[in-house]
Parts: structure tokens; sequence; C-alpha cells
């Protein structure tokens, strides 16, 4: 595979409130090829080709109470394995998740969401790289 | 040469006792290809060409000071959007941040004169930071 023809989608994160199991928004600011179909911010992002795809997440992030955050991405609502990150977290304090992940699709159409459960958080910033073959 | 794919990776593994505002200092560990050049220490790593790059960051940042600090990525000294990781620092602890980002460039020199090019900041309040890595490849 030449490396000139991968496929890549990247999002960035506004601030944003997420409660507990709600997706994250990722505003398309950059995407080759035609691997990827997102119309608006508040759209799950859609892998539409077939493929190899490696994930790479970071999120800088408050959270609203102590305990255990988890974010996650998930295909079609089905949690992947790879690409999550387990904090344990305090209130009011500032992280950043940084997480690299991995997919095989074998359809045509899969749909990528990103959320957090087991508290809200405040989003500040972060973004999803998502890189693939077959463009 | 194979100007197609290039690559370079830079590194710091030195403690850097740094002041928010400062840059990062890096050294050149391996360059390939003729698209990236860089000089060392807190000078950009530049776009030669136009095309997609893929950046990569990490490091270790050991809070000198209670409170928020930032290590974000500057491009043509503005900060890139999404290029950043923000940790709350307590005196004595050490924290690993990380993120990765792509950087379409138009290239260079831009419309200015200026070529676009890459640093580290770091940003919020001091810190004392190691263990820096920067990989960028081009990668359209």
């Amino acid at each position: 595979m030449a490396i000139s023809r991968l496929a890549q989608y990247f999002g960035t994160c506004s601030e944003q409130s997420v409660t507990a199991g709600d997706m994250i928004t990722f505003f398309p600011a950059y995407i080759l090829a035609n691997n990827y179909n997102q119309v608006n911010e508040t759209d799950p992002i859609q892998i539409i080709k077939a493929g190899k795809y490696s994930t790479n997440l970071t999120l800088v992030f408050v959270p609203e109470t102590d305990g255990e955050v988890t974010f996650s991405i998930f295909r079609d609502d089905t949690e992947l394995v790879s690409g999550k990150s387990v904090m344990t977290v305090k209130a009011g304090e500032t992280y950043t998740a940084s997480t690299t992940g991995f997919l095989i699709t074998d359809n045509d159409v899969v749909k990528l969401t990103v959320k957090a459960t087991g508290m809200n958080v405040q989003i500040k910033s972060g973004s999803l790289l998502i890189t693939g073959n077959g463009a | 040469m194979d100007c197609m794919t290039s690559t370079l990776t830079a590194v710091n593994t030195a403690n850097q006792v740094l002041t928010a505002g400062d840059l990062l200092s890096l050294n050149q560990l391996e360059k390939t290809g003729c698209n990236i050049s860089f000089n060392g220490g807190t000078t950009p790593i530049y776009f030669k060409h136009k095309g997609v790059y893929l950046v990569s960051v990490s490091a270790d940042i050991l809070g000198t000071v209670a409170g928020n600090v930032t290590l974000q990525l500057l491009n043509n000294l503005t900060e890139v959007q999404g290029a950043g990781a923000t940790v709350t620092t307590a005196v004595g602890d050490s924290y690993h941040v990380a993120f990765t980002t792509v950087i379409p460039s138009l290239c260079c020199p831009n419309s200015a004169g200026a070529m676009q090019g890459l640093q580290l900041e770091i940003l919020e309040n001091n810190a004392t930071v190691t263990n820096v890595t920067i990989a960028v490849v081009k990668v359209g």
C-alpha cells in the first residue's frame, strides 16, 4: 500500500457538556478520500468503504464528579475493545485522554461514535483521527 | 531518495524546566525524504513541500506548581485546534500526555513568504517537561 493512498478523517472537538452515555461530537475539519461520510457535526461518522482503520483519539476534559470515567469508540452501538481509556479522576481538574485503536470493516457502512460513560464531563477540546486503506 | 514518504522524528529526553509560554527544545533523531527540515532546538520543523502531514506528539510533564499545564502544537506560531493536551498538575507529580493530528500544508513558502513550521509550547503554568517525542510523516 502506498503511503500516499491513506484515507484520513480528522475531526476536532469544540467545547461541549456531555452527559454520561451521550456521544461526543466532532467537526469534520479534514477528510482525505471518499471513505467517510458525515454531514453535520452532530452526526455519527460513517466509514463507507470496507478496510482496515486505525483511530487516534485525544480529549481534554474536566469531570463533573469524582470517580471513574471511560472514553470509548462505538461501532454501530457496540463498544470497540481498542481505542479505549479508563481514568480515575477528580471533579474540576483537567485531564487528557489519549488512545489508539484499530478496526476492520467488512461491510460498506459502519457508524462510529465516541462516548463518555461513568460520569458527565465537560469536553474542552480534542480530536479524532481515523486512518485507513482503500483510498 | 524517495520524496513521497518523508518522515522526521525529534526527541528530547532531558528535563526542560519551562515557564508558561516557553517553546520546547528538540533534537533530530531521524529524518527520511526531502519534504521536512529541522535545525534543532526551539526552531520550527518546516514543511518544504505541499502535502498532508501526520503529526504525533508525546511527553511527560512534571508539575512544578499546582494548576493546569497545556502542551500545545503551534503551526506558524498559531495554535493548532485539537492538537494539545492539558493536565491539572500537582507539585512533584508526573503526567503523560499525547496527541495526534494532521496538517494539510499548502506550502511553501506561503503568500507572505513564510515557511510553515511546527513548534511545541507550554501554556498556562510552569512545568518541567521530559521524554518529548514528535514524529512527522508526509502521508499525502
